[in-house]
């Protein structure tokens, strides 16, 4: 059974993000490993909602998650306004870089791309839509 | 996130427990902040009790790193690095982020 949760793209509501996601995990007996790598990409989402769709100003977010128990794949669903923002473009960052040569941040996109197996995004009726699944190893 | 600080055989060492994310990063650059004004520059960040990082965490050990190197002196025509940054006790959850995103190639991770 899928779980919703309402929340106002703050940095201060993380946490209560985190322990959404990570109770709901636990809930269904997942590997502590995947269940990081899952919440790991949804703080990803969830800074760049505050940052990037939101502008610092707050605006609603709305977390939808499941587990498809069949399949062994967590799902995590994030609707939000704000401008769009959509991780599964074409964005690549250079991962081989000195720390001299890099600039600081920049790096949300590529973790959510590499801790998950699939990133779907959808924008309808003025929100965003974005689907992140991770298969249990 | 608690973060304990204390003065080990010529370095400074962070001990961080909980989780470096989002919310709590800021407060851990302050802190490294404050210190860089007062001239520390040997550091130990001692991972053994953080359960968790984001790439919030990877930005302030990338702001600490860079700080750090700045402060490297020229004696000659080489660079002569004056303090250094060591990471200990880190898990093996968080070491995968380190690989994932490179960091792992210029930061001293887990070595004696």
């Amino acid at each position: 059974m899928s779980d919703s949760f309402s929340v106002d793209a703050q940095v201060a509501n993380w946490p209560f993000v985190y322990d959404f996601i990570v109770n709901y995990f636990d809930s269904k007996s997942i590997p502590h490993k995947d269940i990081l790598a899952i919440t790991l990409a949804s703080e990803e989402v969830f800074a760049n909602i505050i940052h990037h769709s939101y502008l610092n100003i707050g605006g609603n977010v709305e977390i939808n998650i499941d587990y498809d128990c069949k399949n062994y794949i967590m799902i995590v669903k994030f609707k939000y306004g704000g401008s769009m923002f959509d991780p599964s473009d074409d964005y690549n960052v250079n991962v081989r870089e000195s720390a001299g040569a890099r600039k600081l941040g920049g790096l949300g996109i590529h973790i959510i791309k590499k801790f998950t197996d699939k990133i779907i995004y959808d924008y309808c009726d003025g929100s965003n839509v974005l689907k992140i699944l991770k298969k249990v190893s | 996130m608690e973060i304990s600080k204390e003065s080990r055989e010529g370095f400074i060492v962070y001990s961080l427990k909980g989780r470096l994310d989002t919310q709590s990063s800021p407060e851990f650059q302050s802190a490294l902040e404050e210190g860089f004004e007062n001239g520390e520059n040997k550091l130990i960040l001692d991972f053994k009790e953080l359960e968790y990082m984001s790439s919030a965490g990877l930005r302030t050990i990338l702001y600490a790193k860079k700080c750090i190197d700045s402060g490297a002196e020229t004696e000659g025509d080489e660079e002569v690095k004056t303090g250094c940054l060591k990471l200990i006790n880190v898990s093996e959850e968080i070491m995968e982020v380190f690989t994932m995103t490179g960091f792992d190639e210029f930061l001293s991770i887990n070595e004696q």
